[in-house]
């Protein structure tokens, strides 16, 4: 799914990645922050940290997770500057939704790890591999392995209870 | 490895956010603070730099200019209004010329580009003094827009000229949007009046 690259990328480079991977990109900050808007804005501050920094990228990993990384790192500092009491949002990305079920959710994805919450949000939203999500969250595949199988746990034993 | 449970994804998924087209590029670039991209500046520029060169006859070089670009060059650009009276025996025109155009950059290194316009209007056999002169701009066809107004005197003497500077108005004039008014005391919405369109 992801290429390797070498060298410092181009801002052609980057723009392509903006233009393909943008929508995954965003769910997982919105994901993350809990509001499209500022998803929206932490994806593109990212994006122009990328712009500024591309020459500190060695190509020792696929572009795309460099970029995965500094998407993660800004949509997690606009949520530790601002925190929301409970990330919601519609499936248009606007507004708290109201489904019970959804909240239920949404208040166990809360109460799981940080790590677990953003190894799940790179998997599920972001359709990534271990070996990415590794790369991006600056673990060990192992490490993505075992934090993966705790929240599927966590998040299965939860929903068991609220279907029984 | 690899794990992905198809059910926790059909779970996940209702919290999902729907899906966006990508956000402009440019905004990217903006908040990196990169400038735009080259080769748009340089064209942008080039393009500024020939129509100001073309419209500009003070230069004495307009000819010459579109033989060195192979351009043939338009004649001036000028816009003429014939006045006719909504009663009585006036009569008037109104012309206009566009006078100056230059090039700026600006804060977010946007290149503009601002027009000025002479307008000179002339008048005879009004019902009484002229108390205003004015161009009434009407919204292009099948917008939401509400048009504007642009007082050119009041109260107006035949052969004042003005010099009137409103984003859009040459476009406006060349698409025929424009018309000019006359008023007078016993007609405040224009004794004369008459659309104002491109002449040679």
């Amino acid at each position: 799914m992801l290429r390797s690259r070498s060298g410092t990328p181009s801002l052609g480079d980057i723009e392509q990645v903006y233009r393909s991977r943008f929508d995954e990109y965003r769910r997982v900050a919105t994901a993350i922050v809990g509001d499209a808007d500022r998803a929206r804005d932490a994806v593109q501050d990212a994006f122009a940290t990328a712009v500024r920094k591309r020459a500190g990228f060695r190509g020792e990993g696929p572009l795309e997770a460099w970029i995965w990384r500094a998407v993660v790192n800004t949509a997690l500092n606009q949520l530790r500057a601002a925190p929301r009491e409970l990330p919601g949002y519609d499936r248009n990305g606007d507004t708290p939704h109201e489904d019970a079920d959804a909240s239920e959710l949404r208040g166990t994805l809360k109460l799981l790890p940080e790590r677990q919450r953003l190894a799940l949000f790179l998997r599920y939203y972001a359709d990534l591999d271990y070996a990415t999500i590794a790369t991006v969250l600056e673990i060990s595949e192992g490490t993505v392995a075992a934090t993966l199988h705790a929240a599927h746990g966590s998040l299965r034993r939860r929903l068991e209870e609220v279907q029984l | 490895m690899n794990e992905f449970d198809p059910a926790l994804a059909r779970e996940l998924d209702r919290l999902a956010p729907a899906s966006a087209a990508a956000l402009d590029w440019n905004d990217v670039l903006g908040r990196a603070g990169h400038r735009r991209r080259p080769v748009g500046v340089a064209a942008g520029a080039v393009l500024v730099l020939v129509v100001a060169l073309l419209a500009t006859p003070a230069l004495g070089i307009r000819r010459t200019v579109g033989q060195l670009l192979g351009v043939h060059a338009r004649p001036h650009l000028r816009f003429v209004a014939e006045l006719t009276p909504v009663s009585g025996t006036g009569s008037g025109t109104v012309t206009a010329t566009p006078v100056s155009s230059f090039t700026h950059v600006g804060s977010d290194r946007t290149v503009g580009f601002t027009r000025m316009i002479s307008v000179t209007v002339r008048f005879t056999g009004l019902s009484g003094p002229a108390t205003a002169g004015r161009i009434r701009v009407t919204p292009p066809r099948g917008s939401s827009g509400t048009g504007f107004v642009v007082r050119l005197c009041g109260p107006c003497s035949s052969g004042t000229t003005v010099v009137v500077r409103r984003r859009g108005l040459i476009l406006a004039l060349l698409t025929g949007r424009g018309s000019a008014e006359i008023a007078t005391a016993a007609h405040p919405e224009g004794e004369l009046r008459g659309q104002i369109l491109p002449s040679r």
